[in-house]
């Protein structure tokens, strides 16, 4: 691959932005993620001390903000992506629930004292009933306890990567090792307290709701900086959790609804021939994201990274492995005078990248991280954190008013981006937690990183090769689509339109 | 109370026009973290006299290889313009402001401003063809005279403002320390102009979405105490796109938004001028107060003003109407204010254009039963204004109006103008466990975007008959062409997410 098919690549790219189409002004009806209502909740990591003794644990909460009632089905996985634990939390009109995940993995009680069930008195704004809901639900008897032999053997996955459950044979490895019980959780609104995996294709078919009305925040308690021995016990990082909207919105159980997204969250695990059944929103792979390390403040910086896998239904226990070591497309950190490093010697196809697995919470100062060279003690970081691809993604383009998934090359993964095998970038999700000490009190806070894109988007390319400056006819690090974008009829300021190669346009797959 | 019902399922019938939805970028009315043109931090908070600690910080990030010029600009919490300046932005670059450095050592970022003449990085470039040549901005000053700062000083706490040729004694509220919000756009030059200057629009401002940022709030406490002192709360600040994007200075390009976050201060006959994304009016908020960690909540709540930022309009933005507050304890059970059952009573809830107050404060309802936590479902719409405008579409033509419009149905907490008014609300969360402080801080939900229309008043006391209920903006249930329920009806497939054409 030369740089000049690069350029040029990214030229044809560019040109599309004179294309420009009208805004929608529409709730729920963009490719873009934002904090509001939605059918899929998404916790990008949880962290627990199964011994119980340093009270670090992740709380999360769910809202429902319809009138409505409805049931949140709730599914941890590992961090390699393994799903290991499915319950359902069965949520009254208005209901708010929150769950500390100390409960349930540690006391193995789900929503103390004793779960959730569809026998609740609503409030009196809330109806009693939900049409969206199987005739039988099978919410009365949600058990609040779980057995002790099947916790023993989701701890034992989340902190050795062994899931071996009474009566099965063992599975291994299907997470990481570490001490504490590393994750994450996805949240979906269902229409019955299905005991199905998202993993199982019928879980689209049967299960999965698409009514955008769920709320969901989290709390990382005892949130330290990671691999650090700073003691940061009990203070506390929170945050939104990731809120994707079904687009378009509605319908029963199983519908089968076109979407405009050309894939979805779910992609990977849904039906052969209905690649985007669960119409959830996509997510992007390039972000900008700030760190501090350093200064009189100590400060510390975890960026907390959660990453699509590439393992499908079926898949054997063996290949979770490969949910590892996911590629990293790009990591470029700017200090505070916009000097540029990078991790010096890797060119994406010549050597081997650095790497995350499907959830992990590392520390800027770790080898995932160009060094930071000189006397700033912050900057920002751009991550284009694309896996590479995998033949397992799918995107689905609209051949003469058919439906076609595909899992070849797209208009998604341009050649020569940083998307070597499949139709499209992988998805991925980042949020950054701020750590620092002044005169003994703890300064903690836990934001999004900025996408600079939207999941529709095209894989980027690399921009930055084995040097510190850009090659020439690299795309330069940029919003997706780049800059300047000018409407039509217009110039920048100073008359000209040279440069007016930008686009917000995201190109059909 | 049936003509409230009536007017939510005619709007709720629009439900199956809806379009394709849009795959692009910066093509939505919805609010989301990504590049911007504009930043709003919605609340600072400075300990002026430099003893506590209490400050606010933010930073701003170019993530473009262009130079830009982040134009800042601080307003009281009656949304007066007080203070603006420049910070020159190259390639690339990370700018950390903390506000105390401005308000307390009149320096803006240390030891010396920026400067178009800094070196960029080695992947910025040296120019950008939408700055205005020759620069303004290498003479910026990063010291701000005394006699000027101790003004801004002044009217962040009492509200008085007293410089040379101008005066206001409403211009704020009175509070201990420097209360306001502040305004961060991408502008062509180092310009002096405030954004409730028309000229701003026609000559200063730019439409590229390259800036991103985020705040930290230091001696984050609960409001009303001075608990959990040098804690930090962070959270980014509210990015507001432009949309289309791009374009010179002065570019006068249609948008499809129907209003937009600078409305009232745009030229008369070009209200759409700053293309920048209207902000919505009603959330949905979390809370936990009590318990065993002693649990607090503040809501910080910025809203849009009334009028053109002058002194006249400054003493009703200090004081406007929140339409509806309903909280929900961890047992679904509603509390709302008993003697406020409609908006033309004039509840008593009242806020200024940024604030921050506790759950337990007089502006939200009392609950009851040994519940600590639960959601607050805010309805923030001042009721609106004539100093309001949406343009409509009318035959190819872009009309501004400030009259009734589809975004203030007959009904809605909308009584006054064309539409509702903006909001954004974060939520911060305390605790102490065993002597370590516990804090966070988050966005509150928005249920609808900018473009939505006013919400109805939802409930008094209880929910009376036909008051369209709490739920995401348009009602549950959305139903796509040719499907239904689960159990196989339609009768409910009331809802929509299109809003509706102005």
């Amino acid at each position: 691959m030369t740089l000049l098919r690069l350029f040029v690549a990214s030229l044809l790219l560019s040109t599309a932005a004179s294309a420009a189409v009208p805004a929608s002004i529409n709730n729920d009806d963009s490719c873009d993620i934002k904090v509001g209502p939605a059918a899929t909740l998404l916790l990008p990591y949880f962290e627990v001390d199964v011994s119980g003794t340093s009270g670090q644990t992740t709380l999360f909460t769910i809202t429902n903000v319809s009138r409505y009632p409805e049931i949140a089905h709730v599914t941890l996985w590992t961090d390699w992506a393994f799903p290991v634990l499915t319950f359902n939390l069965f949520l009254t009109g208005y209901d708010v629930q929150a769950i500390n995940l100390a409960d349930v993995l540690v006391n193995r009680v789900i929503a103390p004292p004793n779960g959730t069930t569809s026998a609740a008195t609503p409030g009196t704004l809330s109806t009693g009933t939900n049409p969206n809901f199987r005739a039988t639900s099978g919410c009365g008897a949600s058990p609040g306890l779980v057995p002790a032999s099947i916790m023993t053997a989701v701890r034992e996955a989340l902190t050795i990567g062994v899931f071996h459950p009474p009566g099965t044979s063992s599975c291994r490895p299907i997470g990481g090792t570490h001490a504490n019980a590393i994750g994450y959780a996805t949240i979906d609104l269902v229409a019955s307290c299905s005991d199905r995996m998202p993993l199982d294709a019928t879980y689209y078919t049967a299960d999965l709701l698409f009514d955008n009305i769920l709320i969901g925040d989290y709390q990382q308690i005892g949130a330290n900086p990671a691999g650090t021995n700073v003691r940061r016990a009990f203070d506390a990082a929170g945050n939104p959790m990731v809120h994707i909207r079904a687009i378009p919105e509605g319908g029963g159980a199983g519908s089968i609804v076109a979407t405009a997204l050309p894939y979805t969250f779910y992609d990977r695990y849904t039906p052969s021939a209905m690649r985007t059944i669960d119409r959830r929103q996509p997510l992007p792979s390039t972000f900008a994201a700030r760190y501090i390390q350093g200064g009189s403040s100590l400060f510390e910086t975890n960026q907390t990274i959660w990453r699509e896998g590439t393992t499908g239904p079926g898949a054997s226990c063996d290949s979770y492995h490969d949910n590892e070591p996911l590629n990293i497309g790009e990591i470029i950190r700017f200090d505070e005078h916009e000097n540029p490093t990078t991790l010096g010697t890797c060119f994406i196809e010549a050597c081997s990248p650095p790497t995350l697995p499907a959830t992990s919470s590392s520390n800027t100062r770790d080898s995932q991280y160009p060094f930071l060279l000189g006397t700033d003690v912050g900057g920002w970081l751009y991550m284009n954190l694309n896996n590479g691809g995998s033949s397992k993604y799918s995107v689905t383009r609209d051949l003469g008013g058919v439906s076609a998934p595909t899992n070849e090359r797209t208009a998604l993964a341009p050649a020569g981006s940083t998307t070597i095998a499949g139709p499209r970038p992988s998805q991925n999700w980042v949020t950054t937690s701020l750590f620092g000490t002044v005169a003994g009190n703890h300064l903690t806070a836990e934001l999004d990183a900025a996408p600079l894109g939207n999941g529709c988007t095209p894989a980027s390319f690399l921009s930055v090769r084995w040097i510190d400056t850009a090659p020439p006819g690299a795309p330069p690090i940029g919003p997706a689509g780049g800059v300047f974008v000018c409407p039509p009829g217009t110039t920048l300021t100073n008359g000209t339109t040279t440069l007016c190669t930008g686009t917000n346009g995201n190109p059909k797959p | 109370m049936k003509t409230l019902l009536i007017a939510s399922l005619l709007f709720c019938n629009a439900a199956f026009a809806a379009g394709p939805p849009s795959i692009n970028n910066d093509d939505s009315c919805d609010i989301k973290v990504g590049p911007a043109a504009t930043l709003l931090l919605p609340y600072f908070e400075v300990d002026t006299d430099g003893t506590s600690g209490h400050t606010t910080l933010f930073t701003i990030t170019n993530v473009s290889r262009y130079p830009q010029i982040a134009h800042v600009t601080l307003w009281t919490d009656g949304a007066y313009p007080i203070l603006n300046f420049n910070l020159y932005l190259t390639g690339y670059d990370v700018q950390a402001i903390n506000l105390a450095d401005v308000l307390v050592r009149d320096v803006i970022a240390p030891p010396s401003g920026t400067t178009s003449a800094t070196t960029p990085g080695a992947l910025s470039a040296s120019s950008n063809g939408n700055l205005r040549t020759p620069s303004d901005c290498i003479g910026i000053t990063g010291l701000v005279p005394e006699a000027i700062m101790s003004a801004v000083r002044f009217a962040l706490r009492t509200g008085i403002v007293r410089f040379p040729g101008v005066s206001c004694n409403a211009a704020g509220g009175v509070h201990f320390n420097a209360i306001g919000y502040a305004t961060i756009d991408v502008v062509a030059g180092c310009t002096t102009r405030m954004p409730s200057d028309p000229l701003y629009y026609t000559n200063d401002l730019l439409f590229d979405n390259v800036l991103i940022g985020d705040y930290q709030q230091i001696g984050a406490a609960p409001a009303g105490t001075s608990l959990a002192a040098f804690d930090a709360a962070g959270n980014p600040m509210v990015h507001i796109r432009a949309v289309p994007e791009g374009g010179g200075a002065g570019a006068d390009v249609g948008t499809a938004l129907p209003y937009t976050f600078y409305d009232r201060y745009t030229p008369a006959g070009r209200r759409t001028l700053d293309r920048r994304q209207p902000l919505p009016s009603t959330f949905a908020t979390r809370f936990v107060q009590g318990g065993a960690a002693n649990f607090s909540t503040n809501l910080s709540i910025w809203r849009e003003g009334i009028g053109t930022g002058t002194c006249a309009t400054s003493l009703a933005t200090g004081q406007m109407v929140l339409s509806d507050v309903i909280r929900f304890d961890e047992h679904e059970n509603p509390y709302a204010f008993g003697s406020c059952s409609d908006i033309e009573a004039l509840c008593p809830v009242r806020l200024p254009s940024t604030s921050t107050t506790n759950t337990k404060g007089a502006q939200y309802p009392s609950f009851f039963g040994p519940d600590v936590a639960g959601w607050i479902y805010v309805n923030a719409n001042n009721g609106g204004s004539t100093t309001y405008s949406v343009t409509q579409n009318l035959g190819g033509a872009s009309v501004p109006t400030n009259v009734r419009t589809a975004l203030a149905p007959a009904g809605s907490t909308t009584t006054s103008g064309p539409r509702p008014s903006q909001n954004w609300i974060t939520t911060s969360m305390f605790g102490v466990i065993g002597g370590n402080h516990i804090t966070a801080e988050l966005d509150a939900t928005p249920l609808g975007n900018g473009c939505s229309p006013a919400a109805f008043l939802s409930t008094g006391r209880f929910a009376p008959p036909g008051a369209p209920p709490i739920a995401p903006s348009g009602g549950a249930f959305v139903c796509p062409p040719g499907t239904t329920l689960t159990n196989g009806t339609t009768a409910l497939c009331t809802g929509t997410n299109v809003n509706p054409p102005p």
